[in-house]
């Protein structure tokens, strides 16, 4: 399910209560709507190692319980905060192909990204070896690398704001085409009865890679200077048996919604009439 | 008493003719990956979901809404749960507080499938899991003032719901059409002060799409004041839909009670915006009435200011606008609501008929 952290909480206020915004904003030409903000001190402040790098290898391995993982290694490129343990970097996260035999089954776990050999992102690792997805946020905490152009996981360029912000563009650039590698969960593909949607023009405000880099080096190190001193990343391993996260139950949450009624103006004796029989009707309005 | 006014402007649209179909699922080697059965039980957590609890209720009435669709395709909800397991041959759903479970989504699907070649191609659904995230804030009420779209700080719990069993069903995410494989929060009905969650038309075009559709009678016909806005990468988004005057400019309008309410002129020529669907099997072309009324609840008693007739395939939900002309007799200064109930006339017989009718806001200048 679609989650709603900091920065897409801002994309459901947008989407519902600025219409104004968001027409005005449709109606511009040289630059594309702007979805939601990108709050890279978050993601930084969440992040136990972020860094560039390209994925080299992608194996899978049951738990001791029998899910199966996928483990996904980096070699990586430059190092924008933390201390990782080596010039690779080995991420394990929950879901992935389990062959037994003849029998091939995968587990899909919603809310997590894909990878291909040979992609090349920027990372913000969180909790490795015991997140079921290790990113921050799990898929906002990966930026794509598409020819220098920044993107979200999804492939929506990343653009800067006005007041020098980040920000997700509704500007997709399309994915790469050509003969599909290894492929990290989905060996399948969705079928969808359309088309995907077409490859939009680069915006004029496209972040480049290399400047969103520079820019988080500068942020890490504030955040760096807050933190005592940071332990060395430690990439998880193939060859480790592990265990996967145990999903006790747990209660529901307390319902704190109010039960208030928010009435702008006073019902009539006439509403109050319908009111009632609508009800009675089973909700039908046909009276 | 209200007085009848009633004038019949003949309207005529066919809506939802576009060709191209909606939803998704995924394949194997081009086969559709389903359930290899038409109903299949999912398991509620004794924890998470007691039996007559709040939640237990609010998950009931979502898997009830997704079973209201035209396919042969159904989910059976049982309760008392009380050994929750990964990939043990039982869907389950339930709660967690661990964060690194739930990893900040508000909920996650857990699917198992099948793909192989083995003297023929073995694909299908084998398992799924709906995990909810107690940090979430969810709430089971469908009061309007309490929910995100209508300007309130609770995610509805139903919505999210849906939108899960949808995958559990077979469906992925919708990113084209106004859908609850979107952003489910904003997929939502309102007729009064009580919002309601559906599976809607993308959902019940998917069911058909992977199940087949019912031998039996399924129709439902429904009027929304939401509809399609964008792209949020897998998902749709989605906004209020709006009332325009007659050159087609978004009339002026301010947040009240968390809905937009429209600044009109007696005897002004307007553009209500509804978003219609078919949720049920067949095609329909039913009438259509356009009502002023006093409250944000539309029935027939209201003043009948318009009809017109409408014509909503199953394929995809269609938007339209309704040439209107708002009376000249009523009050300066005074709160209006304009809506329309599809089928006012109650000819179709339909699962249910609670989400005939919608509305907008206004306010006589």
């Amino acid at each position: 399910m679609k989650k709603s952290p900091l920065w897409l909480a801002v994309l459901s206020a947008l989407a519902v209560q600025s219409a104004l915004y968001t027409t005005t904003a449709s109606a511009a030409v040289a630059a594309p709507e702007s979805t939601a903000t990108v709050r890279t001190h978050a993601l930084l402040n969440q992040a136990d190692l972020v860094f560039t790098g390209k994925v080299v290898d992608i194996q899978y391995k049951d738990s001791l319980d029998g899910i199966p993982h996928t483990f996904v290694t980096y070699q990586v490129d430059d190092v924008i905060s933390g201390r990782p343990d080596g010039k690779q970097v080995t991420l394990r996260f929950m879901g992935g192909r389990q062959q037994k035999g003849e029998v091939i089954r995968y587990l899909d776990v919603s809310e997590t990204p894909e990878f291909q050999t040979g992609d090349t992102d920027v990372l913000f690792v969180s909790r490795n070896a015991s997140n079921i997805c290790p990113l921050a946020d799990c898929n906002s905490g990966r930026f794509r690398n598409r020819d220098g152009v920044l993107t979200s996981d999804d492939g929506r360029v990343i653009i800067e704001t006005a007041d020098r912000s980040y920000a997700i563009s509704s500007a997709v650039l399309a994915n790469d085409s050509g003969i599909k590698q290894d492929i990290g969960r989905s060996i399948n593909e969705i079928a969808a009865q359309t088309r995907e949607p077409k490859a939009e023009a680069i915006p004029v405000t496209a972040v480049k890679v290399e400047k969103f880099v520079t820019d988080l080096k500068v942020q890490a190190r504030e955040v760096a200077s807050t933190r005592a001193k940071e332990p060395v990343f430690i990439s998880a391993s193939i060859r480790d048996d592990f265990k996967s996260p145990a999903m006790a139950p747990a209660a529901a949450p307390q319902e704190g919604a109010p039960n208030l009624l928010r009435r702008t103006t006073t019902p009539s004796d006439f509403d109050r009439w319908e009111e009632d029989a609508v009800r009675k009707n089973n909700g039908n309005p046909v009276l | 008493m209200k007085k009848l006014l009633i004038t019949s402007l003949g309207l005529v649209m066919a809506l939802g003719s576009l060709s191209a179909s909606a939803a998704g699922w995924r394949t194997c080697e081009g086969n559709k990956i389903k359930w290899d059965s038409n109903t299949v039980t999912m398991r509620a957590s004794n924890v998470s979901f007691p039996a007559g609890s709040a939640y237990g209720n609010a998950l009931q009435t979502s898997i009830d809404r997704v079973n209201d669709n035209p396919s042969k395709f159904n989910f059976s909800l049982v309760f008392g749960d009380t050994s929750i397991g990964r990939d043990n041959g039982q869907n389950e759903t339930w709660f967690t507080s661990d964060p690194d479970v739930h990893g900040g989504a508000p909920a996650r699907a857990l699917s198992w499938r099948h793909c192989y070649w083995a003297f023929g191609w073995h694909y299908g659904i084998d398992e799924v899991d709906v995990v909810f995230n107690t940090s979430e804030n969810y709430t089971t009420s469908m009061s309007k003032t309490n929910l995100w779209p209508f300007g309130g700080s609770f995610r509805p719990f139903q919505t999210t719901a849906i939108h899960e069993f949808g995958h559990a069903m077979g469906l992925t995410h919708e990113n084209r059409w106004y859908s609850i494989m979107g952003s489910d929060w904003t997929f939502i009905h309102a007729n009064g002060d009580t919002a309601r969650s559906y599976f809607g038309e993308d959902g019940a075009e998917g069911s058909v799409i992977l199940y087949g559709a019912t031998a039996g009678t399924m129709e439902d016909l429904s009027l929304t004041n939401f509809k399609y806005l964008g792209k949020d990468g897998e998902y749709s988004t989605h906004q209020p839909t709006q009332l325009f005057n007659s050159s087609n400019a978004v009339l002026s309008w301010f947040t009240d009670a968390g809905e937009r309410r429209y600044r009109v002129n007696k005897g002004q020529s307007v553009k209500l915006e509804l978003t219609g669907e078919n949720n049920g099997k067949t095609n329909q072309t039913v009438k259509i009435a356009y009502y002023i009324s006093t409250n944000n609840l539309i029935s027939t008693a209201d003043r009948l200011i318009a009809t017109g007739t409408v014509t909503l395939n199953r394929d995809q939900p269609a938007t339209f606008k309704s040439n209107l002309v708002i009376p000249a007799d009523l009050v300066s200064g005074t709160n209006y609501w304009v809506g329309a109930i599809v089928d006012y006339d109650n000819v179709l017989t339909e699962s249910t008929s609670t989400n005939n009718a919608s509305y907008l806001p206004i306010r006589v200048n």
